[in-house]
């Protein structure tokens, strides 16, 4: 009998001590700054639309703001036919290949908020990597409406 | 990237749009808005000396800020010839 | 050396403060009013204040720490070791030019690395910054070392009703007290201030970089639009971007759509002038505005009748 073999990696559960963006919207003014600096950081310019984090009013008029937040059991990388999503256990980063995407957008319609994108020019899926453990939306929002913070602390 | 394709050269890649003619008022006057003949009467009419003490009165802070561009390096960086003022990309 | 590092409150003269003021790119072009208001009143209630010379661009930190965070260190102790030769600290009205130059300061104060590495590029000027100064906002000058006591004892309330614009950069501290300063000095100037939705939303100075489409209509107009409904005599802010930024979106929202912003902006060395009872030609209260003030300095000539 042929049977389709699903393999769900085996994961630990996330290490408690990884980092994620926090965003507090009763501090976020929706200046988006965070936004000019990661098209920055990603693209050398300053493009919302290229921005992998975004900032939108959300129905009660507050700010929302959409990131990737890098989760214990991506849906993204579970979705990704070809396996160019790995998560990182150490620091926990969730990251594309390029060199593998096929860019068939599995992971963007898998995502619950869908962050991964189409990256322009490129055919290939690009999404928030925390800028290496260092983001550069922190830097830049003096508002302090957005903390890198560890998921034990805030559970 | 550079040791799967290495005869391949970094792209140069020009500063926003948006701050170029910001930076170029930046190296040059040493501020962002230059000063006029209206400013300074409307200055001296609040009681202000119509030339600020700021880098419009001391031309000299504008040079300084061009040598520390320049120290830094940082004119090569973004394709800006600072005696020109013209972005080379 | 070492003890002044760990300690971000030493001060260059214990026993008073003595001020730079840093006027920045914007206020000496646009705002004559708020520096020659700041200039005349500050000395009134016992601050001793002085010119920043030879000031230049701040500069932008949102843009240089993403660009090459040198340029934002290097050019900031530029600033600032122009007050440290006076031997004084340096005070901001501008919210942008206060984080930059604040965060600027903090930073080379805890790494003596990074300031060794910045006077190296200081040197090619002759120059030499050793982060001995500290950097201080309007608000903090006046809530905490004038007071609002004083203020309140020696001024009377201007009889006219407010929104505030605090301004993204004012909340840069987790407990939110530069916003709070702002609103309480305001209350002791004015009769009433007046809160809106929108009071937190960015003015779109920032936005700019990105999509000016965005920062006028999305940003300004829906502030402009919120403030319209309050039936109130003007906006207080002090921070010189944000005024930057509402000056251009009240010319753009002119040209395009024929909108017209008519409630007045200005700064709250404004009111403090007309509060002690300075009259407002003699800080130019009238020229280079957005709108007409003729409303408020009636309100100002009646009451002091
Ligand atoms: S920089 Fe901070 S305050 Fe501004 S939009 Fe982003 S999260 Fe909100
Ligand atoms: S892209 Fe979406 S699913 Fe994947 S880790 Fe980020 S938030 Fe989770």
């Amino acid at each position: 009998m042929e049977s389709v073999h699903f393999k769900t990696p085996d994961l630990d559960p996330a290490p408690l001590n990884t980092k994620i963006i926090l965003h507090n919207p009763d501090r976020c003014t929706g200046c988006r700054q965070c936004m000019t600096a990661c098209s920055f950081k990603n693209f050398n310019t300053y493009n919302y639309d290229l921005s992998l984090c975004k900032v939108i009013r959300g129905p009660d008029n507050e700010f929302v703001r959409i990131h990737c937040h890098h989760c214990s059991d991506p849906m993204c990388l579970a979705a990704c036919p070809v396996s160019a999503i790995s998560k990182d256990l150490e620091t926990g980063i969730v990251s594309v290949d390029k060199m593998r995407c096929i860019g068939c957008k599995a992971c963007t319609w898998a995502c619950p908020i869908s962050v991964p994108q189409m990256q322009r020019g490129l055919k290939a899926m690009t999404k928030c990597d925390l800028c290496g453990g260092d983001p550069s939306c922190i830097k830049v929002c003096s508002a302090r409406a957005i903390e890198l913070v560890s998921r034990e602390d805030n559970r | 990237m550079s040791d799967i394709f290495p005869w391949r050269r970094q792209v140069k890649v020009p500063v926003p749009t948006t701050v170029k003619t910001q930076l170029i008022r930046h190296f040059s006057i040493g501020l962002l808005y230059p000063l006029n003949e209206e400013v300074m009467e409307y200055r001296r009419r609040s009681g202000l000396n119509p030339v600020p003490p700021t880098a419009h009165g001391y031309p000299e802070a504008a040079a300084d800020i061009q040598t520390l561009i320049k120290a830094m390096k940082v004119d090569k960086k973004i394709g800006l010839d600072l005696d020109t003022m013209e972005y080379q990309y | 050396m070492a003890d002044q590092y760990n300690s971000t409150e030493t001060l260059t003269n214990p026993e008073k403060t003595r001020y730079s003021f840093f006027l920045g790119c914007v206020m000496p072009i646009k705002m004559p009013w708020a520096e020659s208001a700041i200039m005349q009143t500050l000395p009134k209630f016992g601050v001793d204040l002085e010119y920043l010379k030879k000031a230049t661009c701040c500069p932008r930190a949102g843009v240089w720490k993403s660009v090459d965070e040198r340029v934002w260190l290097t050019l900031a102790s530029y600033n600032l070791l122009q007050a440290e030769g006076d031997g004084r600290d340096v005070m901001a009205s501008c919210n942008g030019c206060y984080v930059t130059l604040y965060e600027a300061n903090k930073l080379l104060r805890e790494n003596p690395e990074k300031l060794k590495e910045i006077n190296g590029y200081l040197a090619e000027t002759h120059t030499h910054y050793n982060a001995s100064i500290r950097v201080r906002h309007l608000l903090e000058v006046l809530y905490e070392e004038v007071g609002v006591d004083r203020i309140k004892g020696e001024s009377r309330k201007v009889p006219i009703r407010v929104a505030l614009h605090p301004g993204c950069h004012m909340r840069i501290f987790e407990d939110g007290r530069l916003v709070r300063y702002f609103s309480e000095l305001t209350c002791a100037l004015v009769d009433e201030v007046v809160p809106y939705e929108d009071e937190q939303m960015c003015c779109g100075l920032q936005a700019n970089l990105a999509d000016r489409q965005f920062a006028t209509y999305e940003r300004a107009k829906k502030k402009f639009d919120a403030l319209k409904a309050l039936n109130i005599d003007a906006l207080v802010i002090v921070c010189s971007g944000c005024y930057d930024q509402f000056e251009r979106a009240v010319q753009i929202l002119k040209k395009e759509i024929g909108y017209e912003f008519d409630l007045p902006i200005i700064h709250l060395a404004e009111l403090l002038a007309l509060s002690i009872g300075t009259s407002p030609d003699e800080f130019g209260m009238r020229y280079l505005r957005t709108a007409p003030v003729d409303s408020i300095i009636a309100k100002w000539e009646s009451d002091r009748r």
